[in-house]
């Protein structure tokens, strides 16, 4: 409790430091939430590459709405939404040509499974996890992220997506059974 | 049916309960329901493995360097659209603008479109009115006198400027022919008063005295307008030339008008 107090009040002040002027205000906030903005976005995108791009965007569009920014949430939620919603259009994008890629990495993957080895055997688990997640619906998705890996209330999650807490819940339960099935069937 | 319904319920619950994640009285009421429900305990069954899955799983990190060249990129790209002077925000900001603009323009484009015909269609009618009165005859002349309408409104409206210039002048000549009225009434009263003439028609009756007035200003203006050497008449020879450029219909209009000014 302490520490999100002294937190949230770190924030205010590199928030305070940039509208008067002060970049490093910018600088200092952009260091503090990389990774979690890298990873939040990673975990939806699954791609390295994509999640690099994806993360340069959020940033550039935080210097620009940084300003504006009134502190009526505390600014990882306002990160959070600004890199889901980022993420989300970057999936319904893409979302047929993802699919056909990892259908054809997942062939691969199979073939080689007969050589052995447990390197390989991680790489496929990931690569099944990552086709896992790409059937899911963009909400679905952030939703299953923000709750097992980022351990998100449902009450912030649905303040983030803008969603009611029973329609979360929902999206949790159902995201965990789609995965659950599609993992079943590989394995 | 409440069953059916708490079952439900309970089933967003076990993933929840799966990551220990259930507050104590939700995870209770989660463990008793699952003893009792087989379709119940085969979500279970389901869920678990998959998240039992998850969490084997774990992402390939970026390198150490990723991080420390991020920021310096991510002001190269800041910096790169500055310059280009392009940007989605600047667009933006721009609609934010450029649409109340362009609704007022759409609303004032319509009121005058709306408000023109309507105009159009009354003066079109008077058009059709008049031209319905008329015989053949009549339109052939109206036709004409149409075709040189603007020339003769012109000299029309030139025709009441001087006629307001006129009315001026025939002020003082009016009030100068009461003045030699008046002194003429005055000789007569002192003419019949001296010779004690009790004729009453030796005496001039102020009716008598405005009518001289009026003949005298009626005399006036008619000699003053229609006189041929014009130097008599004390007009500018710009109203002349107009004067004698119209026709003889022309002339007895405008004659009808000053009349009737004048009475």
């Amino acid at each position: 409790m302490a520490e999100d107090i002294l937190n949230k009040r770190e924030d205010s002040d590199l928030v305070r430091a940039f509208k008067n002027g002060d970049i490093r205000g910018y600088n200092e906030i952009v260091r503090k939430y990389q990774q979690q903005v890298y990873w939040i976005i990673r975990k939806m995108v699954q791609s390295h590459d994509d999640a690099d791009d994806i993360t340069q965007e959020v940033f550039i569009k935080v210097h620009s709405a940084l300003g504006d920014f009134r502190e009526e949430s505390n600014l990882f939620t306002w990160l959070y939404r600004i890199a889901t919603n980022y993420a989300i259009n970057h999936i319904r994008k893409v979302k047929v040509k993802n699919t056909v890629s990892f259908e054809v990495v997942t062939e691969q993957v199979v073939a080689n499974e007969k050589e052995g080895g447990e390197a390989l055997d991680e790489e496929r688990r990931r690569k099944i996890l990552g086709e896992a997640i790409e059937t899911l619906p963009p909400q679905q998705r952030a939703v299953f992220n923000m709750r097992y890996y980022d351990e998100l209330p449902y009450e912030e999650i649905a303040n983030i997506l803008k969603k009611s807490v029973g329609g979360i819940k929902a999206n949790y339960f159902h995201a965990v059974k789609k995965i659950g099935e599609y993992v079943k069937a590989r394995i | 049916m409440n069953n059916k319904l708490n079952i439900e319920e309970i089933q967003f619950l076990i993933p929840d309960y799966i990551t220990g994640s259930l507050s104590e009285h939700d995870k209770q009421l989660v463990e008793s329901t699952l003893n009792e429900s087989a379709e119940l305990k085969a979500f279970y069954s389901d869920m678990k493995g998959a998240l039992d899955f998850v969490s084997t799983v774990k992402y390939e990190e970026p390198s150490p360097q990723y991080w420390n060249n991020l920021l310096p990129r991510i002001h190269e790209k800041i910096d790169a659209r500055a310059s280009r002077g392009f940007s989605w925000e600047k667009i933006a900001a721009l609609w934010k603008v450029a649409i109340p603009v362009a609704a007022v323009v759409l609303i004032a484009v319509v009121y005058l479109l709306v408000k023109n015909p309507s105009e159009q269609q009354f003066s079109d009618k008077n058009v059709i009115t008049n031209s319905q009165n008329n015989t053949p005859k009549d339109n052939t002349e109206k036709k004409k006198q149409e075709i040189t309408q603007p020339e003769k409104t012109q000299e029309l409206a030139n025709n009441t400027n001087q006629k307001s210039v006129q009315e001026t002048k025939q002020v003082k000549r009016v009030s100068k022919s009461k003045e030699k009225a008046q002194s003429d009434n005055n000789i007569a009263q002192v003419k019949n008063n001296s010779g004690n003439n009790t004729d009453e028609n030796s005496v001039i009756s102020p009716e008598e005295i405005n009518d001289n007035n009026q003949l005298a200003s009626l005399n006036v203006d008619e000699t003053t307008v229609f006189s041929a050497a014009g130097s008599e008449t004390n007009i500018d020879e710009e109203t002349q030339s107009d004067i004698n450029n119209l026709n003889d219909s022309e002339k007895d209009k405008l004659l009808e008008e000053l009349t009737k000014s004048n009475l």
